[in-house]
């Protein structure tokens, strides 16, 4: 059996958000509304370390529906709107089944599922990204066109993965860090990674199951204070070739001066 | 049909505004979506489905009261049976109803019926919805049969006789309903409860405990809208019940009071002692958060008090007093729901910024939210007040066509 995952490397991933952005353009999600997004694991506001200098740490966690194998919003779901597609492994929504009682949104510990809750707005207005129409069985899966009173959530790019390409924000993502393949083979690039890499999973001890593994950051505090000293010592060998070197007198000064500093400081 | 006090017709009218109102800003809902209530996507329930919870509730009383009667053989219920019925059947409806304005596809309603899913907990509690509105339907058809015989109403539906023999087979048939009425009962508010008990992801509601005090907390409040009811029936009427079945009533509430206590007050020792935020975050919005004044209210004047009012028999039978405690109980229960739905989505599990996308967009402002916020509109409000208005239409429709009330064994004058 074919299990489609996502594996995301948080050691390569450095919060540019352009995943979140090449989602939103390639499904056309409406203002408002997030299907990826980027968490700051790290201090109480985006972008923010947690500690004080030169203490620090802080790395970013990329979100989006974790395709559970035993998905909380799957059993829910009143009216089997929203399902475990047997052939890839994938949760899908049938957006004209749904109901909008938004029971999925209870059960979803991760948040990743959000509403329409009026008339979806786009910016350009009409729209971005892919616009074909995704059938599952006869059921609309994708459609660049989703109604009001419906919940919506990540396809795993349904329409890209079916046509042979990655999602789109792994094809997008500027640094590599994210990854898409075959769970169950054990050959594929995925599944070694999380093997390799001891992949730990979100919210693991609530039996979801979900199929988007996390390698482990191993920077953090620890890499954060070398790299300052390598700054540091880049710093120190600059200002002393400048005081060693230099013909200009004012400039020996402030660079005697600042090297005293950042001694000090050091 | 008798003719009625300018009273009774101020407030027919009075219940058709409300409704009439609650149409109007379920319209506006439409048109807009549900971007005019208070809710998106980190809050995603609010004010419906407390008060679905909350009618699913307020609808034990009458099976409660009519199978105490057929089959514990408390006698002094049986004058009430069919008040107590009628109510039940409107709660349940109006629960059933409650659900309809927090749909974002109503018009896709059916699809619980053509592709309900097994697994799903909301497909458990519409079918025992359903079931036990029939139940109670069915059950006030025989309880009426024989006194709408022999008005020559058409609602018999051609049984119209009234001898001995058929009557004494009507009230057999009751006592059979009654037995099975009583374990539907039980599971419609189990089966409501595990709407949010099975939820895992949401730490506030994934409790075994939840079923037991919704039992508990549906059998006070349901008690004590029979109560309410019946009391305000005998003062809009000459008719009276029997000091007996007042004092049961009222007995039975005291009972049950201390046991919903007991089983909110364990979860609360429980999850502080774990001192896990996922456990004790939703517990600070109660005990120190914009929750305080629910839980304050729930168990002092909505509790403690009215408990104490009932202990005393002299006290309990005084019409005042037991309608001011039966009122402040329903009021308290209802502070429960409040604080079981909404608190249960403030926190979510990933506690990370910028958090979850709210789902509506201004310039200059975050799509985005760590914590739930939720207040309601007055769209939600004006249509949670029409359902309210719903079931008082009910029961006084009832009351003015339907032999609930008048029977020959309650009436004393």
């Amino acid at each position: 059996m074919v299990r489609y995952g996502l594996v995301i490397d948080l050691d390569r991933c450095i919060g540019c958000q352009t995943c979140a952005i090449a989602c939103k353009l390639e499904n056309n999600v409406s203002l408002g509304n997030w299907w990826n997004r980027v968490l700051t694991v790290g201090g109480s506001m985006i972008d923010t370390s947690s500690g004080s200098y030169p203490n620090t740490s802080i790395f970013y966690l990329p979100i989006t529906c974790q395709h559970c194998d035993n998905a909380p919003c799957v059993k829910a779901c009143p009216v089997s709107g929203t399902y475990r597609r047997e052939e890839d492994g994938t949760v899908q929504l049938r957006i004209e089944r749904c109901v909008g009682c938004r029971y999925c949104m209870a059960a979803c510990p991760y948040g990743v599922r959000v509403f329409n809750w009026a008339e979806p707005k786009h910016l350009p207005e009409h729209g971005t990204g892919y616009q074909g129409v995704v059938k599952d069985e006869g059921w609309i899966i994708y459609s660049p066109e989703r109604p009001k009173g419906v919940v919506e959530k990540c396809t795993l790019c349904i329409h890209r993965i079916t046509d042979g390409q990655e999602p789109f924000c792994v094809a997008m993502c500027p640094a590599r860090a994210r990854f898409f393949g075959d769970l169950d083979d054990p050959n594929s690039k995925v599944s070694k990674l999380v093997k390799e890499r001891s992949g730990v999973r979100l919210l693991e001890e609530l039996g979801t199951q979900p199929k988007t593994y996390y390698l482990p950051p191993k920077r953090g505090k620890q890499s954060f204070t070398n790299l300052y000293e390598a700054f540091v010592k880049h710093v120190e060998s600059t200002l002393t070739s400048i005081i060693s070197t230099s013909s200009d007198i004012s400039l020996k000064a402030i660079a005697s001066a600042t090297l005293k500093r950042v001694l000090q400081r050091g | 049909m008798a003719k009625h006090s300018p009273l009774f017709y101020g407030w027919l009218i009075f219940l058709l505004l409300l409704i009439g109102g609650g149409l109007g800003a379920w319209i506006i809902q439409l048109q807009n979506g549900l971007i005019v209530t208070g809710m998106r996507n980190v809050v995603s329930w609010g004010i419906y489905i407390t008060l679905f919870a909350f009618f699913v509730g307020i609808s034990a009383g009458g099976l409660i009261v009519s199978s105490s009667a057929h089959v514990f053989g408390v006698e002094e219920f049986k004058p009430i049976a069919k008040v107590a019925t009628t109510l039940a059947a409107a709660c349940v409806a109006v629960a059933a109803l409650s659900i309809i304005p927090d749909l974002g596809r109503p018009e896709r309603i059916a699809y619980l019926i053509l592709y309900g899913n097994p697994l799903s907990p909301l497909i458990w509690d519409f079918t025992v919805i359903v079931v036990y509105l029939v139940l109670c339907i069915v059950d006030l058809w025989f309880m009426m049969r024989a006194e709408l015989a022999r008005k020559g109403s058409r609602l018999t539906f051609g049984f119209n006789d009234v001898s001995p023999k058929a009557v004494a087979k009507d009230e057999r048939i009751v006592k059979v309903i009654s037995f099975i009425a009583l374990p539907t009962a039980v599971m419609l508010h189990t089966v409501t409860a595990w709407i949010f008990g099975t939820q895992i992801s949401r730490s506030w509601w994934y409790s075994a405990l939840i079923a037991p005090i919704f039992l508990a907390s549906a059998m006070i409040s349901g008690l004590s809208l029979v109560i309410l009811t019946v009391l305000i029936m005998q003062w809009r009427s000459r008719i009276r019940v029997e000091v007996k079945t007042i004092n049961t009533l009222g007995k039975l509430l005291a009972v049950i009071i201390p046991i919903d206590l007991f089983l909110i007050g364990n979860e609360f020792v429980i999850r502080l002692w774990s001192a896990a935020p996922s456990e004790t975050l939703p517990l600070t919005l109660i005990f120190t958060g914009p929750f305080l004044p629910f839980f304050v209210y729930e168990w002092i004047p909505g509790a403690i008090l009215p408990f104490i009012l009932l202990l005393h028999p002299r006290l309990r039978m005084n019409p005042k007093i037991l309608g001011l405690a039966a009122l402040l109980v329903l009021t308290g229960v209802l502070s429960y729901r409040v604080e079981l739905v909404v608190p249960g989505y403030i926190y979510p599990p990933i506690l990370l910024p910028p958090g979850i996308a709210k789902g509506e967009y201004s310039v200059g402002l975050s799509s985005f939210g760590v914590y739930g916020v939720y207040f309601p509109t007055w769209i939600e409000l004006t249509i949670g007040a029409a359902l309210f208005g719903i079931i008082a239409l009910i029961t006084t429709i009832a009351y003015w066509i339907f032999p609930i009330w008048r029977t020959e064994k309650n009436i004393n004058q």
